[in-house]
């Protein structure tokens, strides 16, 4: 299969890399990035306007009933720009959970409104004892009086700041396998009982612990205890998108390095010149090819349907963890201490690559997860 | 197969040989659509040592001393001793545009007899034979 871009993904790429040129300088990714909320709600209506948090949604429900691969191109252009903004968390994860175990009327009455911009979704699922795997799951829900009534901590979620509602994967029964106890909620951010603290530190996109004290859920997204299929089916594609985003970024980061070495004298000579700067550029280089490769190939199979696609996933995020910080931490070697100052921009990939090697499953995870889809054992030695 | 560890070297191989297929599928269709293909040539070229590099490093986990005895481990396991990619570094620095390193290698390669042809899809075919035999 040829993977490289047909001819609408290269119209895709061009605009959304002249939009974003325009809309978000190095200058303007910074304000963001040290603002309170680390969003702009300015930038966001405009994204939106273009189609892009429905990129990926179906056209009945509002969106534009694009493929993977179309929103993986957009997603790389978002990576090279260093974009920050709740697309994946709203357009991708929750809408994608919402696609796949909803009913009729939920797809009916939340879609159209995360297509369109008009409301954020944040996906909830990690707690403090983080891990991507089912057993991680722990917050509970009981049901009382015919609701669901909801109680615990989320931690290290995207976006749920900046959210109008939540997408909440709580466990509802501990027999069976830790898959089958999983449910998904939708619940008001505004509900009461619900406390969302914006965690601070050196991260790239902003995220926030949200703590919930008989939270009276508004709804069950799909069936009681049946909510893992949802989980898995969101987070393999919100996973393969966020694995161009890194591409994107990776490619950025080097991308600095290779002007660097070109326009930096030292000695009288560019300091490319240098072996060891060129091995950190091709190096880099080669992390840029294995991630975008590896995504893209993860996308097609999305689009495809392929059975193998939650492999090629796995393997992509594998790749996309290990070698976004290793191609700008490529790049620092090459910048030295410049690389080093907010203005100049490389420690905006830097911290995204950091920030990113982990969320959506870290490359330990994944590659277990990979052994897993093998069939190579348990991994428990 | 249980064991963790091994898990880890078996997929590190894996992933090492899936991009190797992907590089090489890349060429391939630049190759077919007359595109330059110099610089995808070497980062393949490249890609197929590292696998094998790889492969044979989770072929010694794996099978112990038997990777250095059985025909076939031990073939790759020698093959991967003559993995030098100093040819295809300069080429890839070169389609970056990176200036001609300042180096005494291209000397020392040709010195041991190593050939100065251009680098093209045709010089590496398959790197080492390929990461699977």
């Amino acid at each position: 299969m040829d993977l490289s871009l047909n001819e609408q993904q290269l119209m895709l790429k061009t605009m959304g890399a002249d939009f974003l040129r325009q809309q978000l300088p190095k200058e303007r990714v910074r304000e963001i990035d040290e603002s309170p909320t680390g969003f702009d709600p300015d930038l966001w209506r405009a994204m939106a306007e273009l189609g892009w948090a429905g990129i990926v949604i179906p056209e009945e429900y509002g969106g534009l009933g694009m493929s993977f691969g179309d929103l993986g191109v957009l997603y790389e252009v978002m990576g090279e720009a260093a974009c920050s903004s709740p697309n994946l968390s709203s357009a991708v994860l929750s809408a994608q959970a919402i696609l796949h175990g909803g009913d009729a009327a939920q797809k009916e009455e939340l879609l159209p409104a995360i297509a369109s911009g008009e409301q954020i979704f944040s996906f909830a699922y990690t707690e403090p004892e983080y891990s991507w795997e089912a057993d991680g799951v722990k917050l509970s829900a009981a049901k009382r009086d015919g609701s669901w009534t909801l109680n615990g901590t989320k931690l290290f979620v995207p976006d749920a700041h900046v959210a109008d509602r939540l997408i909440v994967a709580a466990r509802t029964s501990d027999k069976g396998a830790p898959e089958e106890g999983i449910t998904l909620f939708l619940v008001e951010k505004d509900a009461p009982g619900v406390s969302v603290r914006l965690l601070t530190g050196w991260i790239g996109d902003k995220v926030c612990e949200i703590t919930l004290e008989n939270v009276a859920a508004s709804a069950v997204i799909g069936a009681v205890d049946e909510g893992w299929a949802a989980i898995e089916h969101a987070r393999d594609r919100g996973t393969a998108v966020l694995c161009a985003y890194m591409a994107g970024g990776a490619r950025a980061a080097t991308q600095m390095a290779l002007e660097y070495s070109n326009t930096r004298i030292a000695f009288g000579v560019p300091i490319g010149t240098f072996q060891r700067v060129q091995d950190h550029v091709i190096e880099g280089t080669t992390h840029v090819d294995s991630i975008q490769w590896t995504a893209y190939e993860a996308l097609w199979k999305i689009d495809e349907g392929r059975d193998d696609a939650p492999l090629s996933v796995s393997m992509a995020k594998a790749v996309a963890s290990a070698g976004f910080p290793a191609a700008c931490e490529a790049s620092h070697h090459v910048h030295a201490g410049i690389g080093t100052d907010l203005d100049f921009g490389l420690v905006h990939y830097t911290k995204r690559a950091r920030t990113f090697q982990s969320y959506l499953g870290d490359a330990t995870y994944h590659k277990k997860r990979a052994a897993r889809l093998m069939n190579l054992g348990s991994g428990g030695g | 197969m249980d064991d963790g560890l091994l898990q880890e070297h078996l997929i590190d191989a894996h992933a090492a040989a899936e991009i190797e297929r992907l590089f090489r599928a890349r060429l391939w269709w630049a190759e077919q659509a007359g595109e330059e293909t110099r610089y995808l040539a070497a980062q393949h070229s490249m890609q197929a040592k590292r696998a094998a590099a790889k492969l044979a490093e989770a072929a010694r986990e794996v099978f112990g001393p038997r990777a250095l005895t059985e025909p076939r481990l031990a073939a790759l396991q020698r093959r991967t001793l003559t993995g030098h990619i100093f040819r295809e570094r300069a080429a890839v620095a070169s389609a970056l545009g990176l200036p001609e390193a300042a180096t005494e290698e291209p000397a020392q390669e040709q010195a041991a007899g190593h050939t100065e042809e251009p680098v093209t899809a045709a010089a590496f075919p398959g790197g080492n034979d390929g990461p699977i035999a």
